[in-house]
């Protein structure tokens, strides 16, 4: 059984994917690579006793993303449980700049608009 | 007991003063007020402006609601009008996409590959190509990373050398990632269909924290193409425009051509009053001034003809006409100021929308009318209000009656009004004696070079930048300051402004989404101030200085809204400083700050 405090957190962007594997969550992963930071996906169905964790909890950088069937939701450290920094609906465009912006937040770059 | 305003139309601002004056000539004064100019100072629309600043006044007086203005006094607005332009004095013109220096913020792998541009199609189909050559693919976005990957994976499977990529999408780091041999790779080259297939072509991309080396460099240039002495200086304004940038790409294309030719941007004709000369405008700012500055006194400025500074000033002197309903031969320029800049102008035939610094000048004129056109204003006022309207005196005397209200003040003195439209400096000796000039140049000419500078192509946000601090945000919670201060947040800010740098404006952040460096922004602004201000105060104080020599004035009082600038009153007293003068901001009536001086000067008046 995976817990918070027992979890190795790593210098990475935390993916916790809460659908079947696919093309969404590829758009996201290439938006973080092309960006040259590093992330570790995690299944959200085997991290069993870690279900009430945030994803940012996952990661050192403090930075999370979920990617669920309808929407995928950047988090981050720096504001808990109420909004996440940004949420948008699972498409192949908006899921590439979502990946895209949560590297640039890590990098301190300002982000891009996800509408355009 | 008569109630009196005092109305003074700027070029930017209009200003009211409202005071109780009592038969026996004691003055109380009760408010102030202020409005933006409307329409061309000295003209009829200003009465909208004028209404609005006495509204202004008004309304902040709880007790006096229907207050009945008894006279107006309005300033006889030295018939000076200011108008500003801008010139590009070279031009650069590359033809036939010759490179592509965007920069992009990812561009994949490291390195310098030379080699012919080819589609990736040729590369998949293996048509035309040779073992001993070497090539740089091209990438529209019609492909993917993993498949672009592929194909040049098998190519050089095939024993095809592929030495660089140039992709459209932004997928630089995923294609290099997936390849077995690592290349440089520009991307996020829009117009990628313009790259010219089968030329030679140079890809370069340095280490991340590192520009190139070659590509900025005339000579790598030339020994990558074999370039002749002739071509190699040609191409200085790519290698130029190439400096400092992580990653580029250069073309060498049978028609390409690059030329940076200078604009005969035409010959400026001054009259003064015992001599003339005349000057070349690519001669630069600096030796425009210094030959204004040689002649005794300027009385009219004409341009060279089928030139843009030719057409400039007859444009300024024809609106002018229109507007005060002159004759164009009675309008005279009587003040020039130039200042060097220079203007970000699109590269036509670039393939990622890049833009060159050409050098430009830009020019402040103050035109002189021989009507008084304050009388128009006058009338419709009376008109609209029923009111009372006299024009009073002089602006300058009014502004130094104003100025001398100031806590602390005392004759001689000189006064230096920094205005949006004008640089007015006025001194009034122990005898009463005043002397007064006015000067082309102020806020409007520094928002004119801050928007070209930045090329930001939006003048109300030039007009804020101009005004207030810059601020990165760092957190969502935090912010640092130019001055390196610390500002936090109880709430997170929004994500649009995460990372951007933002102007501080009281209480809002305004973001900058242009892709410019807050120290930019911050060094261009400053510059600006002093190019017109600083400038422009030295010169007019030489002009009204006893004999013409600074060291003869003992204080001076900055007056007008540019003087409320948080750095140009500041500017001015450390330029001053050297002459031992006692330099400060005004204080009208121990409460105003720089504004209203005219205005109350106007009230005063009526007394003396």
């Amino acid at each position: 059984m995976i817990s918070g405090e027992t979890m190795n957190k790593k210098p990475v962007i935390a993916v916790v994917v809460n659908r079947t594997a696919d093309i969404i969550v590829k758009e996201v992963l290439a938006g973080i690579e092309e960006q040259g930071v590093i992330y570790e996906v995690f299944i959200k169905a085997s991290l069993l006793g870690a279900t009430d964790m945030k994803a940012y909890e996952l990661s050192q950088l403090g930075v999370g993303i979920v990617i669920n069937e309808r929407d995928i939701e950047l988090q981050v450290e720096k504001i808990p449980d109420a909004k996440p920094l940004m949420k948008v609906t699972a498409n192949c465009n908006y899921a590439r700049k979502l990946g895209t912006n949560a590297a640039l937040y890590v990098k301190g770059i300002p982000l891009i608009d996800i509408k355009i | 007991m008569k109630i009196i305003a005092g109305i003074d139309v700027g070029n930017s601002t209009t200003e009211a003063c409202i005071a109780k004056v009592s038969d026996d000539g004691k003055i109380e004064f009760l408010n102030s007020g202020i409005a933006k100019t409307t329409g061309v100072k000295g003209t009829i629309k200003n009465v909208e402006g004028i209404l609005a600043a006495l509204k202004d006044a008004v309304k902040k007086l709880d007790n006096l609601k229907d207050i009945k203005i008894d006279l107006i006094r309005i300033n006889e607005a030295a018939p000076v009008i200011g108008d500003t332009a801008l010139e590009t004095i070279t031009e650069t013109i590359i033809t036939e996409s010759t490179m592509i220096g965007h920069n992009p913020l990812t561009p994949g792998g490291l390195g310098l590959g030379i080699g012919i541009v080819v589609p990736l199609e040729a590369l998949s189909k293996l048509e035309k190509l040779k073992v001993e050559e070497k090539y740089i693919a091209v990438v529209s976005d019609t492909e993917n990373y993993e498949s672009a990957a592929e194909i040049i994976n098998g190519a050089q499977s095939f024993g095809i050398d592929i030495v660089g990529a140039i992709v459209q999408r932004d997928e630089g780091v995923l294609i290099n990632n997936r390849l077995s041999k690592k290349i440089p790779i520009v991307d996020e080259v829009i117009n990628i269909e313009k790259v010219p297939l089968y030329s030679l072509a140079a890809v370069e991309v340095a280490d991340m924290g590192h520009s190139i080396k070659t590509l900025s460099n005339p000579y790598g240039i030339a020994s990558i193409f074999s370039l002749t002495g002739e071509e190699t200086k040609q191409i200085i304004p790519v290698a130029k425009s190439l400096i400092g940038t992580r990653s580029a790409v250069v073309i060498k294309t049978p028609k390409g051509e690059v030329k940076e030719k200078t604009i005969p941007a035409g010959k400026l004709y001054l009259q003064g009053k015992s001599n003339s000369e005349i000057v070349d405008i690519d001669q630069g700012a600096e030796e425009i001034m210094s030959i204004i500055s040689r002649m005794t006194e300027l009385e009219d400025v004409e341009g060279e003809t089928n030139t843009n500074i030719g057409s400039m000033i007859n444009n300024v002197k024809f609106t002018m006409a229109e507007i005060t309903g002159n004759k164009n031969v009675n309008i005279r320029i009587r003040d020039l100021l130039a200042v060097d800049t220079y203007l970000p102008v699109k590269v036509t035939g670039g393939l990622a929308g890049e833009t060159f610094m050409e050098k430009a000048v830009a020019i402040a004129v103050m035109v002189k009318t021989d009507k008084l056109p304050m009388l128009k204003v006058a009338e419709s006022l009376y008109e609209k209000l029923g009111n009372k309207v006299k024009i009073a005196g002089n602006e300058a005397v009014m502004a130094v009656m104003g100025a001398l209200t100031t806590p602390g003040t005392k004759l001689p003195l000189a006064v230096l009004d920094l205005g949006g439209g004008s640089t007015d400096a006025a001194i009034i000796d122990e005898k009463g004696i005043i002397h007064s000039t006015h000067l082309a140049g102020a806020g409007e000419l520094v928002t004119m070079i801050i928007n070209s500078e930045l090329d930001l192509q939006d003048r109300n946000l030039a007009e804020e930048i101009k005004k207030y601090p810059v601020a990165k945000v760092e957190s969502l919670f935090h912010i640092r300051i130019e001055n390196r201060e610390i500002k936090f947040f109880s709430e997170p800010l929004e994500a649009k402004y995460f990372g951007r740098t933002v102007i501080l404006k009281d209480n809002e952040l305004i973001p900058i989404y242009n892709d410019v460096a807050l120290e930019k922004i911050v060094e261009i602004r400053k510059a600006a101030k002093e190019k017109v201000f600083v400038e422009n105060a030295l010169r007019a104080l030489k002009i009204i200085a006893p004999m013409n020599n600074l060291r003869n004035i003992s204080s001076i009082v900055l007056v007008g809204g540019s003087a409320l600038d948080f750095e140009i009153s500041d500017m001015i007293f450390k330029a001053l400083a050297k002459y031992k003068i006692v330099a400060g901001r005004g204080n009208i009536r121990g409460s105003e700050g720089p504004r209203n001086a005219v205005a109350t000067g106007l009230v005063i008046s009526h007394v003396i």
